[in-house]
C-alpha cells in the first residue's frame, strides 16, 4: 500500500508542469521531477541528495537556511517571499525569475516541503513589453498637443491628465486632481443633471461624442469637440471615463475664414459629394434658388435642376467623377437652374473638384446669367431693328432721292430751251448731290452688311486679293502710273467675303490717295510683330494728318476736301469694322505729304 | 394690239419716272399700274379677273397690304401664270432679297437706279429684251 501510495504520488509530481522539488527539513533534495531537470539543467542523480541552495543565486544563499527553518516552524501551502523578485540559478549559472508555491507534506517519519516552481521568463517578458508601450502611450498622450485626455473616475472627478490639460486650460496637476469635470463646463451646460446624464451614457457603452463651449481656468471659453468613453478594467467593471478634449479654435478659424470666402463669392456655390448629395451652400445659394440652407443640405444636386434634365444628370456628374478637374459646365449649352417655386433661370456653372478627407467633393459655382441674357435679347432685338432701318434705308430713303434726281434729269432733257446757262447748272447740282446721297446711303448699307451675317473663317491669300483690286482699278483708269509690289502670297484665315472688301477698302484707298502721285507706288506685305502676323498696305500719296488720327476711321469722316479726293468716308470704317469682327486692331502711320501706311492684325484665331 | 405690261408700284413718283421712261423710250406697249399686292392678285387671280393676260409683269418688293414676295408665291402657284416673266423693279440690293425673289420664282430682278439716264437705259433694255427678243410661252388661259 505504501509503494504503491508512493508510486501515485511521484507520477503526480512527474506530470505537474512545474518543476516540482521536495526537499527535507534540513532543505535536502529527496526528489525533483522531469520539469527541473529541463528548468535548471542539471540530472535527477545531481540533485538528489543535495542541498535546495543549489538552484538558488549565491547571493540569495546565505539567507535562505533561516527561512526554511522559518517555514518548517509554521508549515502551509502558500507563496514563496511573495511581492519579491524570485531567481532560480540553471547549471549554467544563468539566472531566470520563478515564482514558487510552498506546500508541507507530512509523511509517516518526517516533515518534506514540496516546491511547485515556474519559469516566469515568459511572463516578465510580457509584462516588461506592456511596461514599455505603457510608457510610450504615456509619452503620446503628453505630447498630444491639440488633444486634452484626462481620465474621470466613476464620480467625475479628475483622476490623471496630460500635458495638454496644462496647455489648452490653464490648471496646474495639483489644481485640477479630485476635481469634478463640471469646472470644464460653462454654467449653462451644467444645468439639471445634464453632466451626470453624460457619464451614465458612457457608461453604458456608447461614447458621448460632442461640440461645445468649454472653459478654461481663467474663465475664458474655447470652442471644442469632447468624447467621454468609458474605462473598464479587465473584468469588465467600470474604472472611470477617458475624456478626450480637442481645441477647435484654430480649426474653426480656417473654416470661418473658408465660409467667409464662400460667402463673399458672387455666384451661389453649391458644394456635393460624388452621389451629388448637397454637402455645403452659401447665402448665395438661398437668394438664387430660394431655399433656406437647412433644406438643401442632404438632398441630391438634382433638385435644381429643371425635370427635363434631371434623368441625364447623373450620368454627367459620374463623367465628371471620372475626369474631375475645374472647368465649365456644359460649355455652349444653355443650362437652367430651378427655383424653389418652379421658375427657371438661365445659368453658367463652374465646376471644380474639392480633395477632402471624405473623397473628392465637387464644388459648383452657379452664376444667374437672366441680366446678361435679357440684354443679349434686347440687344439681338435692337440688331433686328437696325436691320429694319438699314432695309427701309435702302427703300424709302433712295425712292424720293430717285424722284428728284429723275425728275431734274428730266427738266434738262425736255425743258432745256426755256432754261439759261445758271438754270441748268442748278438742275445739274440737283442731280449731283442726288447721286452723292444715293452713294452715302449705299456706304451706310454696306457697313451695316459688313457688322452683319455669320463669319465663315476660311484660309484666304491675301495677297492674291490685294493683285485683283489693283488690277481692277488700273483696268479702270488706265491713264495712272502705279507700281505695284506684294509678296507671291500672304496666307490668312478669315471671312472670304469680307476679305474682298477689306482688301478692296485698303488697296483702293491707296489708290485715290496716290492720285496726284506721278509714278505712284502702293505695297502690300506682311510681318510677324511680337509673335503675331501684321499685315500692311502702304503708298506715297497725300498722307493724313496725324493729329486728327482718330477722325480716321468713324464712318462718315473725312480729312481731305471732296474735290481733292471725293468719297463718302466710309471705306476705313468699315475696313475697321471687319477686322474688329475677326478680333484684330487697326493702325495707321503717316504725314501729310509723305504717304500713309495701314496695318492690322486678324486676332489670335486668325493667324496662321 | 400690243401686249400690255402690268407694273405694280406703290409710289406715284416712280410710277409717274416709270411711265415716261418707258414713253421717253419709245415703248408702245399699253401700261396698267396697280397700286398694291392685293390689286395686283385681284387683277390676275380675282373672280372676275381682267380679260387680257400681261406680257410683263413689273413687280415691286415693298408694297402695301400684299408684299410683293407673296405676289409672286401666289401668281406661281397658278400653273396658268407659271410661264408669265415677272421682273422685280426694287430699291434693295439685299442679297436675300435678290435670292428669294428668284427662288420664288422672279424672272430678273433690277434695283431701280437713283439716276433718271441709267433707269431709262434699264427701261429700254428690259422692253426690248421681254417684249422683243425674248420668245414668250403661249399665252395660258386661267381654268
Amino acid at each position: 500500500v505504501q509503494a504503491s501510495h508512493e508510486a501515485h504520488f511521484r507520477s503526480l509530481l512527474e506530470t505537474a508542469p512545474d518543476a516540482m522539488v521536495v526537499v527535507e527539513a534540513s532543505g535536502r533534495i529527496v526528489f525533483v521531477n522531469r520539469q527541473t531537470e529541463v528548468l535548471f539543467g542539471y540530472t535527477r542523480d545531481e540533485l538528489l541528495g543535495r542541498a535546495i541552495e543549489i538552484l538558488i543565486p549565491e547571493r540569495y544563499r546565505s539567507a535562505h537556511p533561516a527561512y526554511r527553518d522559518r517555514y518548517v516552524g509554521d508549515p502551509r501551502p502558500r507563496g514563496m517571499g511573495s511581492g519579491l523578485e524570485l531567481y532560480g540559478l540553471r547549471k549554467d549559472r544563468s539566472e531566470f525569475p520563478i515564482e514558487i508555491s510552498l506546500s508541507p507534506v507530512q509523511t509517516a517519519t518526517s516533515l518534506l516541503v514540496s516546491s511547485a516552481i515556474r519559469d516566469l521568463t515568459d511572463r516578465r517578458r510580457v509584462e516588461e513589453r506592456l511596461r514599455q508601450s505603457e510608457a510610450q502611450l504615456r509619452l503620446l498622450i503628453e505630447n498630444v498637443r491639440d488633444h486634452e485626455l484626462i481620465l474621470l473616475d466613476q464620480a467625475g472627478l479628475v483622476a490623471s491628465w496630460n500635458a495638454g490639460v496644462l496647455r489648452m486650460k490653464g490648471y496646474a496637476e495639483q489644481e485640477i486632481v479630485g476635481r469634478h469635470f463640471a469646472c470644464f463646463y460653462p454654467p449653462e451646460e451644467r444645468e439639471g443633471d445634464a453632466l451626470a446624464a453624460k457619464l451614465e451614457l458612457a457608461a453604458r457603452g456608447s461614447p458621448v461624442e460632442e461640440e461645445g463651449w468649454r472653459l478654461r481656468k481663467n474663465g475664458s471659453r474655447f470652442w471644442a469637440s469632447v468624447t467621454i468613453s468609458s474605462v473598464r478594467a479587465g473584468n469588465d467593471t467600470l474604472i472611470g471615463f477617458a475624456m478626450l478634449t480637442r481645441d477647435l479654435t484654430e480649426h474653426m478659424k480656417a473654416e470661418q475664414l473658408l465660409r467667409g470666402f464662400l460667402e463673399a463669392a458672387p455666384d451661389a456655390v453649391i458644394i456635393a459629394d460624388q452621389q451629388g448629395k448637397i454637402a455645403a451652400v452659401n447665402a448665395q445659394t438661398e437668394k438664387l434658388f430660394g431655399y433656406g440652407r437647412a433644406e438643401l443640405l442632404g438632398q441630391t444636386i438634382e433638385a435644381l435642376i429643371p425635370q427635363r434634365y434631371r434623368d441625364k444628370h447623373p450620368v454627367h456628374r459620374a463623367a465628371y467623377a471620372g475626369n474631375p478637374k475645374a472647368r465649365s459646365m456644359g460649355s455652349g449649352l444653355e443650362l437652367h437652374g430651378l427655383r424653389r417655386d418652379g421658375s427657371e433661370f438661365p445659368v453658367e456653372i463652374s465646376l471644380s473638384p474639392l480633395e477632402t478627407a471624405e473623397g473628392t467633393l465637387v464644388s459648383s459655382a452657379v452664376r444667374d446669367i437672366s441680366a446678361r441674357k435679357s440684354i443679349e435679347i434686347a440687344l439681338q432685338s435692337t440688331n433686328r431693328e437696325l436691320e429694319a432701318f438699314s432695309y427701309s434705308v435702302a427703300h424709302d430713303l433712295r425712292a424720293p432721292l430717285r424722284a428728284m434726281s429723275g425728275f431734274a434729269r428730266l427738266l434738262c432733257d425736255n425743258y432745256l430751251d426755256r432754261l439759261d446757262a445758271e438754270g441748268k447748272d442748278w438742275l445739274d447740282e440737283i442731280q449731283l448731290n442726288a447721286r452723292k446721297m444715293a452713294d452715302l446711303i449705299d456706304g451706310l448699307l454696306s457697313l451695316a452688311r459688313v457688322s452683319r451675317g455669320e463669319l465663315r473663317v476660311e484660309p484666304v491669300d491675301l495677297a492674291q486679293l490685294a493683285r485683283a483690286s489693283i488690277a481692277a482699278l488700273a483696268e479702270r483708269e488706265p491713264q495712272r502710273q502705279v507700281s505695284f509690289v506684294a509678296p507671291d502670297s500672304a496666307p490668312a484665315e478669315l471671312d472670304a467675303r469680307l476679305a474682298r472688301t477689306l482688301v478692296d477698302n485698303l488697296i483702293g484707298n491707296a489708290w485715290k490717295y496716290s492720285g496726284k502721285t506721278e509714278h505712284a507706288r502702293i505695297e502690300f506685305g506682311s510681318r510677324t510683330e511680337a509673335g503675331a502676323r501684321v499685315y500692311y498696305v502702304k503708298d506715297d500719296g497725300a498722307g493724313f494728318d496725324p493729329r486728327f488720327m482718330d477722325k480716321l476711321f468713324a464712318p462718315f469722316q473725312r480729312l481731305h476736301s471732296l474735290p481733292d479726293f471725293p468719297g463718302t468716308g466710309i471705306g476705313l470704317a468699315t475696313v475697321q469694322r471687319i477686322v474688329h469682327r475677326h478680333g484684330g486692331r487697326i493702325w495707321a502711320e503717316g504725314a501729310v505729304g509723305l504717304g500713309a501706311t495701314f496695318s492690322f492684325t486678324l486676332g489670335s484665331g486668325s493667324v496662321r | 394690239m400690243n401686249a400690255h405690261i402690268l407694273l405694280v408700284e406703290d409710289n406715284p413718283s416712280d410710277e409717274k419716272l416709270t411711265l415716261l421712261a418707258f414713253r421717253t423710250c419709245g415703248v408702245p406697249n399699253e401700261l396698267t399700274v396697280l397700286r398694291d399686292g392685293q390689286e395686283a392678285l385681284d387683277y390676275l387671280l380675282g373672280p372676275s379677273p381682267a380679260a387680257r393676260r400681261p406680257a410683263l409683269m413689273l413687280l415691286d418688293l415693298k408694297l402695301p397690304r400684299v408684299d410683293g414676295f407673296e405676289v409672286l408665291r401666289r401668281v406661281r402657284a397658278e400653273a396658268w401664270l407659271r410661264t408669265l416673266p415677272i421682273v422685280i423693279l426694287s430699291a434693295s440690293v439685299e442679297a436675300e432679297d435678290i435670292e428669294q425673289s428668284y427662288f420664288l420664282g422672279a424672272n430678273a430682278y433690277i434695283r431701280k437706279p437713283v439716276d433718271f439716264m441709267d433707269f431709262k437705259r434699264a427701261v429700254h433694255a428690259l422692253s426690248e429684251f421681254w417684249l422683243h427678243w425674248n420668245e414668250r410661252a403661249a399665252a395660258g388661259v386661267k381654268p
